[in-house]
């Protein structure tokens, strides 16, 4: 180890390995763009829901604009996306995200959307903001079976008295689990906000020994198809596919919105490309397609009063009466420190 | 060490330049995907307002009490784990031929499933309306379900099944390469069967113990959707608050956090590892 020439051999060899790895990560990072403005890449959440967008969006907007690509991704993640922006190379182009994300606290990851390009009169009210446009109109909906006796309000869902069963609740504090539980407790849906805390937790503690937490989409699913839960908040998607396998139905008196959007990676090489793909995917003729595919509700207005999205009475935007509307902007703002609270209750 | 290395090999069948470049490869593989992250998530975690993350998630009743939990409950599935594999491994390596190819096939059969279905499957056969309540319920046995599942069982006998491979595995390696000679020298002696396993076959099977044990409760230590979906809600475990952290919050917590994590296992496993040492001196 004394001699000198010992060393400088391996940090020889050492620098020869580091520039070939170093010359293999920049080749992978140019080969990404090599499709350069004619190929976009969006981002969606994988599954049976992404499939309806790819044949409702992406393969129709293929098809509309020859010589355009997209390529597709899954699933999209609001970690992924801030890590990508941050090192300033965003690979994604159009990013789906649920309601938590695109808000005003999160203006430093995405690119303001362009409204001389996407048509922001053909929205439902609500779907147009600053930094993102609603993909569809979902919710999380109180789900019931219809072989044991179901609740119709809130303050029923919450009453283990008169409707005994597990209920299956999302184990996630901005998931719609607090404000079930005010709703149920008394407060009226122009009330909820700022949530009291406090008071929600209070509530969730006197059903605690019969909730049944879910992590995951597919757990909600399984939970009411299997009949452990003989009720349950799930997102509508879910809902609707345990009811086609199960004696399930949704119980669309009250149910609370949960919606996902669409936004562009600030920094997006793309973005006039991607603000006309967003364009294209919330007009009429795509946007029915997509309701009728998935069963989720149309965000475009003239989709939405279609008479043949409106013939399936499972469809959210169908119910926007009854729906509660989630604020978005205090969550974004409160998330970190409910979200505390809520896991230290869950703990106790 | 590259030195030390290139020493104890002989020169001539690779050479130090071989040699090095052996070493290389992996090295660069390690700096590039393991310790530049590991670096980067240490830089991110101090991000909001350097150590006082680190403040707050140690003097933070509820982090504290995940972190008890995630080590109890590896604990737990470390412990069942090496019960349930010893005499499995045994048995293993006791066999041959076709025999010990179906056995070892159907230990590593859960290797070819998912995570997720495999989680899933435990919790269609341990809930409430699960195949294990329903047919006990069936047969008159009980009236109210066993509460088999959303406990610390049922997250404990679907880990330990999925860690059995982890620990099998290099257990029965070490099996396989204990000279049997020894264990008819000690039948020569007058050793009895009880006396030859237990002074002469455990002591040497020791490693392989140690070995999987590790690997088992390091593994075990950050899982997620397992303990999420068939755990007690007020047993979770810390890889499910990260991953809630990292996915609502942001980097800053969850990367402390998965510091806190890590420095904790490490400094567990060399109390563990100069315990070994102690006793290995002392029996020397």
């Amino acid at each position: 180890m004394h001699d000198p020439c010992r060393l400088r051999r391996p940090i020889r060899v050492m620098s020869l390995l580091v520039s070939v790895v170093l010359m293999a990560t920049t080749a992978c990072g140019l080969l990404d763009k090599s499709g350069g403005g004619d190929a976009l890449t969006v981002v969606s959440y994988g599954g049976p829901y992404q499939k309806a967008q790819a044949e409702a969006f992406f393969d129709a907007y293929e098809r509309a604009h020859p010589g355009q690509t997209i390529f597709q991704d899954s699933p999209s993640e609001n970690a992924k996306l801030r890590v990508m922006v941050e090192n300033g190379n965003p690979t994604w182009d159009v990013v789906l995200l649920a309601n938590d994300f695109g808000n005003e606290a999160q203006a430093e990851w995405l690119e303001p959307i362009d409204y001389s390009i996407v048509d922001r009169a053909a929205l439902l009210p609500g779907y147009a903001g600053k930094y993102r446009v609603g993909a569809d109109v979902e919710g999380t909906v109180m789900t019931v079976r219809t072989d044991r006796p179901a609740p119709s309000t809130m303050a029923e869902f919450f009453d283990t008295a008169r409707f005994p069963g597990k209920r299956a609740l999302n184990k996630f504090s901005a998931g719609g689990v607090l404000e079930a539980a005010l709703l149920a407790d008394g407060v009226t849906p122009e009330a909820l906000y700022p949530l009291d805390v406090p008071r929600a937790l209070r509530k969730l503690d006197s059903i605690r020994d019969s909730i049944v937490w879910w992590d995951t989409a597919a757990q909600s699913q399984q939970l009411m198809a299997s009949g452990e839960a003989t009720m349950g908040l799930v997102w509508v998607g879910r809902a609707t596919a345990a009811a086609e396998t199960a004696p399930v139905r949704i119980n669309w008196d009250v149910w609370i919105s949960q919606d996902a959007y669409w936004m562009v990676p600030k920094g997006s090489p793309n973005k006039e490309q991607a603000m006309k793909l967003i364009a294209f995917m919330t007009s009429y003729g795509p946007q029915k397609q997509f309701s009728l595919e998935s069963g989720y509700g149309p965000v475009n207005a003239q989709a939405a009063a279609d008479p043949e999205v409106r013939a399936n009475p499972d469809v959210p935007s169908n119910h926007l009466a009854t729906r509660v509307t989630m604020n978005d902007q205090w969550w974004s703002e409160n998330l970190d420190t409910v979200q505390r609270e809520f896991q230290s209750w869950l703990l106790q | 060490m590259a030195a030390a290395v290139a020493t104890a090999i002989p020169r001539t069948s690779i050479g130090r330049r071989g040699t090095l470049l052996l070493l290389g490869v992996p090295v660069v593989f390690l700096v590039v995907f393991f310790a530049a992250p590991m670096v980067y998530m240490g830089r991110r975690s101090l991000e909001n307002g350097g150590l006082a993350g680190y403040v707050e998630i140690l003097s933070s009743p509820v982090h504290l009490q995940v972190l008890g939990n995630s080590f109890k409950t590896a604990l737990l599935t470390t412990l069942s784990t090496v019960l349930l594999g010893y005499p499995l491994a045994y048995a293993i390596a006791r066999v041959n031929g076709a025999l010990r190819i179906l056995l070892l096939g159907l230990v590593l059969m859960p290797f070819w499933s998912s995570l997720l279905a495999r989680t899933f499957s435990w919790l269609a056969l341990l809930q409430d309306t699960g195949l294990i309540n329903t047919v006990l319920n069936n047969m008159g046995l009980i009236d109210q379900p066993l509460p088999l599942v959303r406990t610390e069982l049922g997250v404990t006998i679907a880990m330990v099944h999925i860690m059995l491979p982890y620990f099998v595995l290099p257990l029965f390696a070490t099996m396989v390469k204990i000279d049997r000679t020894l264990l008819r020298a000690a039948e020569s002696l007058g050793a009895n069967a009880f006396q030859r396993f237990y002074r002469v076959f455990l002591p040497l099977s020791m490693p392989g113990v140690g070995a999987g044990a590790s690997l088992v409760f390091i593994l075990s230590l950050g899982f997620y959707i397992t303990p999420a979906v068939l755990g007690d809600p007020n047993q979770a475990m810390i890889g499910e608050v990260i991953a809630t952290e990292l996915q609502t919050i942001g980097f800053s917590r969850a990367g402390a956090l998965g510091i806190v994590l890590l420095v904790a296992t490490l400094v567990l496993l060399a109390v563990l590892g100069a315990a070994r040492a102690a006793y290995q001196r002392s029996n020397r």
